[in-house]
């Protein structure tokens, strides 16, 4: 029997690998102390703070939080307007991508060519689309109206009228779906054709073949699709930055009429407008807690609906 | 053979490499600098347009020409919340200029600039040589805190080719808010299916969402003021303030507030080239600023206008030739290397050569008051108007205060919600009154 090594000891080996691990690890670790974990403490500190980032800072408690939560109209506009893009948003995106990546899969003639055109815009920087998106959906001069006109179909104010800014941002994400399609493909293709034949024997549509075969099989790719989909949605930044910034000033965003004001928006501007850094510390925190709350709200109810390939059921 | 290095030997190593490097670097001075070698100082400019941030430069290059002992790198292109940023990390440039009085305030407030209250004493120099209207705009609570390099004020400028052709004569502009309207609704043409194609007026240029100046110019130009002497006290819901608001939504009632956004969707330039409703003959009437008679040279030389003063209200002739005018602050940053130099080289700033240059290259109106009748001026009888223009009495400015780019921005909500219809002047007026009264009193955001 193998002599077990004494608890509290290391044997000259296992210090080695221990201090070759450490090593190796270290620009990691000294990276991550030093500017993850160093500034989200630092911000958490701030957060209980009135600090303007240089020579005012004291304590003030959670009176950060409290004014946001209790009697600050901006941000509750703000969190209107990115609950949008969550709830709105979200499920659209995951539509899209399922269903161009069904699409994507099928086997046609010249397959290559229309994945590469559907995963083209994903890789774009989001600053040159949001600028073609600002430019295409012009309400005057934009070459959607002007196709919607041709067809004698209405026309509507897209990016100047806050009842279609938050659609026309809805479908730039639409349309910069790539990634998801990508990820829901390779899904896609990991699923047995053997499945689909024993279906097939059994007399299954198509769209009984999708509800209780794909969507289950998929089911790994959809839960990691909502769960990035959801943290982008809440962290929603360049595209309605670009799209909604005031060039006068460079600073004011959100038009029209504060339509696309989002929370990280709003954020930025406390920050480095108004110099809340306190403030916009703890606004990001209050981010940080949803986001982790939702997390693990899906976490737990994804027990019932996520699949993963080989586990027991 | 060889024997296998050891982990651990490479650790220790690359440890010792690491600390002999270190004191390497810290005890061995790497740029000594010689006693005749210059002082550079960074010296950030705001001007974002294609002539106006090289004519910064020259005016930069010609201080470098003068004298010696400094010499100076120049930026232009440079927004307030990038020198913000720079300043909270610990790297700003020695000296900012800024495009806009909002910061003035919040910066002194905060800490970000240096107060120049101990140079000005240091080198006896005197803020009378100023316009009123420079040295209000750079005054935060009865101290100056910046030096202004060139201002900005507004008139009513109109196309007198569109005037002829809607039988008005271009001899007489409008003098009252009440004819103004008149005559911007025969500018005004809509085409047969209710789309506008020419306006009177865009009351707001730039957009509904444009944090510009129209409001509170129009609420000058009604009498209004927006904060008491004592510079504590915000009274943005005065009645003046509330009938420019009223009339300025009226006028946009007039046609629907949809469609002057989509009229105004269709030009993308302000300040430039084409796609600018006014070059182009889209709006008739405009309340800009003197800036714009270089702009004008240079985008649409044939266009045929006029200036004139900002209207009033019938029957108050008296708050006649009101406006607003706004500058250029020259500050110094907190986290500036060299204080002393980047004074010397803002005392320089506010003398008769640098200012006549600049001024004549971006046809701003002179800070100082030397400057305004210097022959060496542009002659440009337009430009001269609007220099005359800016020396009067009811020339008001923007309140400098902790939270002016807060409360300009607010206006501005406030205002795009009111013109679509979305709450009343009034409610909208005495909703911002109370929140930026406590945000200026220190009792909202802690």
């Amino acid at each position: 029997m193998p002599a077990m090594p004494r608890p509290g000891r290391m044997n000259r080996n296992t210090r080695r690998n221990l201090i070759a691990g450490l090593t190796f690890s270290a620009p990691f670790t000294i990276g991550f102390l030093a500017f993850t974990l160093y500034p989200m403490l630092t911000s958490l500190i701030y957060s209980f703070q009135h600090y303007n980032g240089l020579n005012e800072q004291w304590w003030v408690g959670f009176r950060n939080y409290t004014y946001m939560i209790g009697s600050d109209d901006q941000f509750h506009g703000t969190i209107a307007n990115t609950l949008y893009m969550v709830v709105l948003g979200v499920p659209l995106t995951l539509l899209m991508g399922f269903g161009t990546a069904i699409l994507l899969n099928l086997p046609v003639r010249g397959q290559a060519l229309y994945r590469s055109a559907m995963i083209l815009p994903a890789f774009l920087p989001l600053v040159p689309i949001a600028l073609l998106w600002d430019w295409m959906f012009s309400a005057e001069n934009g070459i959607v109206n002007y196709l919607l006109g041709w067809l004698h179909l209405p026309q509507p104010g897209w990016l100047i009228d806050p009842g279609w800014s938050k659609p026309t941002l809805v479908l730039l994400n639409l349309w910069t779906v790539g990634t998801v399609s990508i990820i829901y493909l390779a899904a896609l293709q990991d699923v047995p054709d053997t499945l689909y034949e024993a279906a097939a024997l059994d007399g299954a549509d198509m769209w009984a073949r999708i509800r209780h075969i794909t969507l289950p099989m998929v089911s790994s790719a959809t839960f990691f699709n909502l769960i990035t989909g959801i943290v982008a949605a809440f962290q929603i930044f360049t595209s309605a930055y670009v799209i909604s910034l005031d060039t006068s000033n460079n600073v004011s965003v959100g038009a029209p009429q504060g339509s696309l004001s989002f929370y990280l928006i709003y954020l930025w501007q406390q920050a480095f407008s108004s110099a809340r850094i306190g403030y916009a510390s703890a606004m990001a925190w209050l981010l940080f807690l949803v986001i982790m709350l939702v997390t693990a709200v899906l976490f737990v109810g994804a027990r019932r609906w996520v699949y993963y390939g080989g586990e027991a059921r | 053979m060889f024997a296998r290095p050891s982990v651990q030997g490479a650790f220790r190593t690359l440890c010792l490499a690491t600390l002999v490097a270190a004191s390497g670097l810290t005890s061995v001075p790497r740029f000594a600098r010689s006693a005749s070698e210059p002082v550079t100082l960074t010296v950030a400019g705001c001007w974002t347009d294609a002539y106006q941030g090289p004519a910064f430069k020259k005016v930069v290059e010609l201080y470098n020409k003068v004298q010696s002992k400094v010499h100076i790198n120049g930026t232009w292109n440079n927004s307030f919340s990038k020198i913000l940023t720079e300043q909270l990390g610990g790297a700003p440039p020695d000296v900012y200029f800024d495009c806009s009085t909002g910061e003035v305030g919040t910066w002194a407030k905060n800490g970000y600039i240096r107060p120049l209250q101990p140079y000005i004493d240091g080198t006896h120099w005197d803020p009378n040589i100023l316009t009123p209207s420079a040295r209000a705009f750079v005054t935060y609570q009865g101290k100056i805190w910046a030096m202004p390099f060139l201002e900005d004020t507004f008139m009513l400028l109109y196309n007198r080719t569109l005037f002829k052709q809607a039988g008005l004569d271009p001899a007489k502009p409008p003098t009252t808010w009440e004819q103004f309207r008149a005559d911007a609704d025969r500018l005004t043409k809509v085409d047969p299916s209710g789309k506008i194609t020419q306006m009177g007026i865009l009351p707001t240029f730039g957009g509904s969402d444009f944090v510009g100046t129209w409001l509170p110019v129009y609420m000058a130009a009604f009498g209004g003021r927006l904060i008491d002497a004592s510079g504590k006290k915000l009274s943005t819901d005065c009645a003046a303030c509330l009938a420019a608001l009223t009339w300025e939504r009226d006028l946009y009632d007039r046609w629907g507030p949809s469609r002057i956004d989509r009229f105004q969707s269709q030009f993308q330039s302000l300040y430039s080239g084409n796609g600018n409703a006014f070059f182009s003959g889209k709006t008739a009437m405009l309340i800009e600023g003197e800036y714009y008679v270089k702009q004008v040279q240079q985008y649409a030389p044939k266009l045929d206008y006029s200036l004139a003063p900002i209207p009033y209200p019938a029957g108050h002739p008296e708050i006649a030739n009101s406006g607003m005018a706004g500058g250029n602050p020259g500050m110094i940053m907190a986290g500036s290397k060299h204080p002393a130099e980047a004074w010397q080289f803002l005392h320089w700033v506010e003398t008769l050569a640098p200012t006549v240059a600049f001024a004549n290259a971006i046809n701003n109106v002179p800070q100082l008051r030397t400057a305004v009748d210097a022959p060496a001026l542009d002659l440009n009888p337009k430009y001269r108007t609007f220099v005359r223009y800016a020396q009067g009495p009811r020339i008001a400015v923007f309140p400098v205060i902790a939270i002016s780019n807060e409360l300009a921005t607010a206006m501005t909500q406030m205002e795009s919600l009111v013109l679509h219809d979305k709450v009343s002047p009034k409610a909208g007026l005495a909703k911002l009154n109370a929140d930026m009264q406590a945000k200026l009193g220190g009792n909202a955001v802690p």
